[in-house]
């Protein structure tokens, strides 16, 4: 899988790195100094180094544990993000990353204290409150948990910082390492789900919906805290079949009382990121969708996105409760407040897809 | 189109004979050779010169942007075998200490070592790695062509320590010629690479039938270009081009193409067969 492992110099003999390139043991190796000499520069193409990605292997600098987007969170008052890991090795087509960034190499920072102090640093700041953070923000947290093994210490971290509450979101059924640990009461595995021909279509390299949920009812028999994300949903002739059949689905296997929360969120992209990826894939149906744009994004007309939204939350209170059910835009989450003629049932928005 | 650089018509020989390429006439200031999708420049030593033939090449061919870049010749190395053939993994410049590393993308089985640029021949090798005078002057100039996945140099091995630095023309050929496949090969590759940026780039004439019947301002052009990629990816094809009696000027015709638009339904959950095939889960 990995042809190219760069490593920063500052990094070369750090025992992290010194495992992760023992498993690569025909990879080229490659010296950096620092890792933006390999990730930044202007002339690389995201679509054709996601043919081929390399590892890059760094050191953290700076602030590590950074506050959510305003509206981020899933119950909590303080709310903050880490990126252990840059990119991740699926290749969904709705993804901000591949507009965000020029290359598609996976950078992971091997100094994990840092982001540890990061966030006691926090705690520290919250006295006597809890603190959620969230990881999967820039990567997906558990894809290449057996070259990195960061959740496996972070759960130990976590074990001795019960305040900390972390959501580790992911499409992966890399859940071994979950396994070696009793279940922690302040993780949640959260999953993001598509309807299963949605995900075929578009969510290339990452393990079908059926595994996700297999994976997902494990997590969840073994008594993990788990989290269902539907985000982003995605508009199309059919919506209301599919998320109908995938949420029965879901909730046929998921047990009710270990879900934490659920995420509804539409589609939605910074304008200059959609700029970038339509450009690297002008072919693609789903860029040529109904879309607009509006406060910088772009995203579907407010009516759709409002029905859509409410759709799917009508759909989701059949099968648990309001008080779990969050949604991340201001304009769906006013949508579905008018479906039900509440003044805010669902409390504070994710903007995680964007 | 692909092109190669190299610096001695030495190295160029074996390669315009396995290629069958043709001078270009009449010569510029670069001696250029091509066979309609490969063309190739002979720059001389340095890597003042061959930035230079690289930026010749460009024009001269009147290119488009993101071809594949192929930088071919002999090279100096602390260890590896004369004879062995390698890809630059990093290239550094001597003379600035400044670095590059070209991404890799491609399926090729060749040794994959940093390459040192310097100004003068190189013979000590003071570290693990290849030396050459060339590279990073042509890394630099066409990654401004193309992009970095596309720009690769690669080396085969002449000399090491131990070894005669003074190599005849004939040797020099020869050493070009024992690795045509794996020149070959790599060119196939870089080629079909690029292959799949020219899939995603508008084709020109996408639009030229609306812009021979109507006037369209720039931004209307865009606008047009813009409606006609969204048609074409929603639904494969594009409508017929209406009459001048449906449409009576440039913004009827990008009313009409957003009316045709909107009513093509959206349907995401339809892999096609190459997007199948993609459905394989990416293990770490």
């Amino acid at each position: 899988m990995i042809d190219t492992i760069y490593v920063e110099n500052a990094v070369a003999r750090h025992e992290r790195a010194e495992n992760m390139i023992r498993r690569f043991p025909d990879a080229a190796y490659v010296t950096c100094d620092r890792y933006q000499e390999v990730f930044n520069p202007k002339a690389q193409n995201f679509r054709l180094q996601k043919k081929k990605p390399a590892l890059i292997l760094a050191k953290k600098f700076g602030a590590s544990v950074l506050p959510a987007p305003e509206g981020y969170g899933i119950g909590g008052e303080h709310n903050y993000y880490f990126s252990h890991m840059l990119n991740c090795i699926y290749d969904c087509r709705y993804c901000f990353l591949q507009g965000m960034y020029r290359s598609a190499h996976y950078v992971v920072f091997v100094n994990y204290e840092h982001f540890f102090d990061g966030m006691a640093e926090k705690l520290k700041i919250h006295a006597g409150e809890d603190v959620w953070f969230f990881s999967g923000y820039d990567c997906d947290s558990l894809a290449l948990e057996p070259v990195t093994g960061f959740v496996r210490e972070l759960l130990v971290w976590l074990r001795r910082h019960p305040r900390a509450q972390v959501e580790l979101r992911t499409k992966s059924t890399q859940i071994r390492s979950l396994f070696e640990s009793a279940p922690l009461p302040n993780v949640v595995i959260a999953y993001s789900l598509t309807p299963d021909l949605t995900a075929a279509t578009l969510e290339h390299k990452a393990p079908s919906v059926q595994k996700r949920l297999a994976a997902l009812t494990e997590l969840a028999q073994r008594g993990w805290n788990v989290g269902l994300r539907f985000d982003p949903v995605l508009y199309e002739l059919h919506y209301q079949d599919l998320y109908q059949r995938l949420f029965e689905d879901v909730f046929d296997r998921v047990p009710e009382n270990r879900i934490h929360s659920v995420t509804l969120g539409p589609f939605r992209m910074p304008k200059p990121y959609f700029r970038n990826v339509t450009r690297l894939y002008p072919d693609e149906a789903l860029f040529a969708g109904p879309f607009e744009s509006r406060d910088k994004m772009i995203s579907y007309s407010m009516d759709c996105e409002q029905q859509m939204m409410s759709f799917c939350y009508d759909q989701l209170l059949r099968y648990t409760a309001a008080d779990k059910i969050y949604t991340c835009s201001p304009s769906s989450r006013q949508g579905v407040t008018n479906s039900q003629g509440q003044s805010d049932p669902i409390g504070r928005g994710d903007d995680r897809s964007i | 189109m692909t092109n190669l650089v190299v610096a001695l018509q030495a190295e160029a020989g074996p390669i315009i004979e396995a290629l069958d390429l043709v001078q270009d006439r009449p010569a510029g200031i670069f001696p250029v050779y091509c066979n309609g999708s490969l063309s190739l420049v002979v720059s001389g030593i340095g890597r003042t010169h061959c930035a230079a033939a690289v930026t010749h090449l460009f024009h001269r061919t009147a290119q488009s942007v993101d071809q594949a870049w192929l930088n071919i010749g002999i090279a100096g190395h602390q260890q590896a075998p004369i004879g062995s053939v390698l890809l630059a993994s990093r290239i550094t410049e001597h003379a600035s200490g400044r670095s590059w590393y070209p991404p890799y993308v491609l399926d090729v089985k060749l040794l994959r070592s940093p390459l040192v640029t310097v100004d003068e021949p190189e013979r000590h090798y003071p570290d693990c790695c290849a030396y050459d005078m060339e590279a990073s002057g042509f890394y630099q100039i066409a990654c401004r062509c193309s992009t970095g996945e596309l720009v690769q140099s690669l080396k085969i091995i002449s000399d090491n320590s131990g070894s005669d630095l003074d190599l005849t023309a004939d040797q020099i050929s020869l050493l070009i010629a024992d690795q045509m496949s794996a020149i070959e090969s790599t060119v196939g590759q870089l080629s079909d690479l690029s292959r799949v940026l020219d899939t995603v780039r508008p084709l020109p004439d996408l639009s030229s039938l609306y812009l021979k019947q109507w006037h369209f301002t720039v931004s209307q052009r865009h606008q047009l270009t813009a409606l006609l990629s969204r048609l074409k990816a929603r639904s494969g094809q594009l409508p017929a081009v209406p009459g001048t009696s449906v449409c009576q000027d440039a913004s009827a015709v990008l009313t009409w193409l957003e009316s045709k638009l909107s009513a093509l339904p959206v349907n995401l959950s339809a892999p096609q067969g190459a997007e199948a095939a993609d459905r394989v889960e990416q293990q770490p």
